[in-house]
């Protein structure tokens, strides 16, 4: 090969090599400028792109009135920077006066090397700002919201609680979380090497927007009596828990409402978690007695008996094979329906029953909301227990049993309202805590709800004077001085496996008043008495304890003055 | 290349061997653009400057307002702690006060009444606790005193001009 061959071959080889290698720069250039560009660019804009989320407050809660039930408080968790902090000693001076912590303790950690440390947790809003106002590179300040509970355990039931991480539970807390909630802000933007945002730039800001106010139907006055009286009640009479509704069963308000035990929502970690179900939506029960009031309704509505009806009582009643008889295993011979009522004969409701017939009963039980949820505002609800003919385990004897309240079980606020469509001329109401919501500048006002009319106006009156005549003809320890009550009183036997309890019972009273222009209704449960198994001895004074208080806060004149107001005008 | 060009780099040589030379009114030109185009800059980075100060200024208000909110809230919850009704009844205990247990109801006759909801409460003077006697259907009590009432009364209004 001659020289000048040579020569081109070797420059043909480099240039050969030289384009390689630009081949290669190319590629890598495409692979990094082009296909890689998304991705470098998003990491690139995460090293100076910062977005913040602002959390939201929470709604508060308030009573009918506007006093404060819940709201949030901010507090905060001091941490330290001590590797960047200059003068360890006179911080741990400032500190010590302003924590109220020891100062060795405290500077020990400040001349530490660590680059960070927690020092204090749940500092107040006011030892806060002077630590801002000290301005201290080393410190550091995290908000941290807590929800507080002002009244302390008062309705903690119908209250709920809010967890560690904002999220409501059992309640109100809980049913209406997503409106309290509210919605959190953002601020987006360019931040410096120091990690505060650049005004300049791509700078995006979108407020938060904090929940709602829910206005309760409660009364803190009324909420704060029965608690005190439930309390007072439960533990005198040796009883195992109680209850207690307050209605207004004209619109199916919830004045006050309150369960014992209870528990302090502000530390519900300390408590024993089956206290926070709230038994008067969510246990069910037999009601007993107090279930006449339904079943003579249906009898009078449906024209099957009318108050001055005589049936003979003889103490005894086979139904559907199974033998029922009177509390006092005794027959009262001829009684009309108001001595039906008066002396809780089981027989003579249990004729009602069965001479209307299980379609008809059934029917009515179902008119007044029984075996199904009442829909109120609070979580849990649950819907009772009604065997209806249509069920497979269903019997004949059901139905002399349901007559009188066993066999069928009930929430505490399903007979609240049942009894409250009787006090409301039939008309059966949506109870309902949350009155009004209250959203910036908006606010929406929640107007009560008719379910259906579970009776005839004229049934409603008629069955109130029987209930009133029959507190009054059995000597009730539920009357008041001066205010006549329609009401009744109920003892039910407690199932257990294979029957019922041979001695423990769930004793209530349910009564309202005044009988001409009912304003309030109250449910008095007490669960498994000892001082007496009766209902007429524990529930019913319990009940005039609590009327006797109401008709003060509600400014409730006796019958007397009433009657000459009415007369006047 | 040619050996003839000799290429000198002095300063004032540089210059004088410029291609580009321009006569004053040229240069006056130029610079009058540089002090236009200082302007411009200058006027652009004032306004930035101003809006990144208040941009901050925007935030420290924002905190401002956040740690006020958090200050309201505060205070708010303080109140509501200090009248929670157990301290309240507490407190109205120390100081002697005791739990009303019955109301003494006055009837004044042909007193203007509100319909309405309000109508007993207007019809009603809340006095000393005491025991009522009355039973349902018995006079009012003290109708010495409505009489006494209805006199003064007739007295303010004066001669009455109806027939």
């Amino acid at each position: 090969m001659k020289p000048a061959e040579i020569s081109h071959n070797r420059i043909y080889i480099v240039i050969s090599v030289l384009c390689a290698v630009g081949l290669i720069l190319v590629g890598q250039l495409v692979r990094w400028q082009v296909i890689e560009h998304p991705r470098l660019k998003k990491m690139a804009e995460d090293e100076y792109q910062n977005e913040l989320i602002i959390p939201p407050r929470r709604g508060e809660i308030r009573d009918s009135y506007g006093h404060l039930l819940a709201a949030d408080m901010v507090e905060y968790d001091l941490s330290v920077s001590p590797n960047i902090v200059a003068d360890p000693a006179a911080l741990a001076v400032r500190l010590a006066d302003l924590l109220d912590k020891p100062r060795d303790e405290l500077f020990e950690i400040l001349a530490s090397d660590v680059e960070w440390t927690p020092l204090a947790q749940n500092i107040s809003q006011e030892q806060a700002e002077k630590i801002f106002e000290w301005d201290n590179v080393g410190l550091q300040l995290d908000p941290q919201t807590r929800r507080v509970y002002p009244e302390g355990d008062a309705a903690a039931h119908l209250l709920g609680f809010v967890n560690g991480n904002g999220e409501g539970f059992y309640g109100i807390e809980g049913y209406y979380n997503n409106l309290l909630r509210g919605k959190a802000g953002v601020q987006a933007g360019e931040r410096s090497p120091f990690g505060e945002m650049i005004p300049l730039g791509t700078n995006h800001f979108v407020p938060p927007v904090s929940g709602g106010i829910l206005y309760l139907t409660i009364d803190r006055t009324i909420q704060y009596m029965i608690e005190q009286e439930l309390e007072r009640a439960v533990v005198s009479y040796g009883a195992q828990r109680g209850s207690v509704v307050v209605l207004n069963p004209k619109t199916g308000g919830v004045l006050g409402m309150a369960n014992y035990p209870a528990y302090d929502p502000n530390n519900y970690n300390d408590s024993d978690e089956e206290l926070f179900f709230d038994t008067i939506v969510s246990k069910q029960y037999e009601p007993g007695s107090v279930f006449k009031i339904i079943t003579m309704a249906a009898g009078l509505d449906s024209g099957v008996v009318r108050p001055e009806s005589i049936i003979y009582d003889a103490g005894y009643m086979e139904v559907g094979g199974q033998v029922i008889y009177n509390w006092d295993r005794q027959g009262h011979g001829n009684v009309d329906m108001t001595t039906v009522l008066a002396k809780s004969l089981n027989v003579g409701v249990a004729q009602i029953a069965t001479s209307m017939g299980k379609d008809r009963f059934y029917n009515y039980v179902r008119r007044f909301g029984f075996g199904r949820l009442t829909e109120i505002d609070l979580g849990s609800e649950g819907p009772g227990s009604l065997k209806t003919p249509q069920d497979a385990n269903w019997y004949a004897s059901d139905l002399g049993a349901n007559s009188f309240g066993q066999g069928i079980a009930v929430t505490p606020i399903q007979i609240a309202s049942a009894v409250a469509a009787i006090a409301n001329e039939g008309l059966l109401m949506k109870p309902y805590v949350v009155d009004r919501v209250v959203q910036g500048e908006q606010e929406i006002q929640v107007k009560p709800s008719v379910v259906r009319r579970a009776v005839s106006t004229h049934t409603a009156h008629t069955l109130t004077n029987m209930l009133v005549a029959a507190l009054e003809q059995a000597g009730s320890e539920a009357v008041l001085d001066d205010y006549r009550i329609a009401g009744k009183t109920g003892t039910a036997e407690i199932p257990v496996a294979g029957g019922y309890h041979p001695t423990l019972t769930l004793a209530s009273f349910v009564g309202y008043f005044p009988p001409d222009n009912p304003e309030v209704l109250v449910l008095v449960i007490i669960d498994r008495p000892t001082s007496s198994r009766w209902g007429s001895k524990t529930a019913a004074p319990t009940f005039k304890r609590i009327a006797e208080q109401l008709v003060i806060i509600l400014d409730i004149p006796p019958d007397n003055i009433r009657n000459l107001t009415m007369v006047s005008e | 290349m040619s050996s003839d060009v000799m290429i000198s780099f002095r300063p004032a040589q540089v210059i004088r061997q410029l291609p580009w030379q321009f006569d004053g009114k040229t240069a006056l030109g130029i610079l009058l653009i540089l002090v236009a185009f200082s302007l411009v800059a200058w006027l652009y980075l004032s306004q930035a400057s101003a809006m990144a100060a208040t941009s901050y200024r925007i935030d420290e208000l924002r905190l401002e307002i956040d740690q006020l909110q958090n200050q309201n809230a505060g205070l708010a919850l303080e109140i509501a702690q200090l009248e929670a009704l157990p301290r309240v009844q507490a407190r109205a205990q120390e100081l002697g006060f005791r739990p009303v247990d019955r109301v003494q109801y006055l009837s004044v006759a042909n007193y203007p009444v509100q319909s309405g909801a309000d109508s007993g409460a207007d019809m009603t003077l809340y006095l000393e606790a005491g025991p009522i006697n009355n039973p349902v259907d018995s006079p009012v009590a003290g109708s010495w005193f409505l009489d006494a009432l209805d006199w003064f009364v007739a007295w303010l209004d004066g001669p009455s001009t109806e027939s």
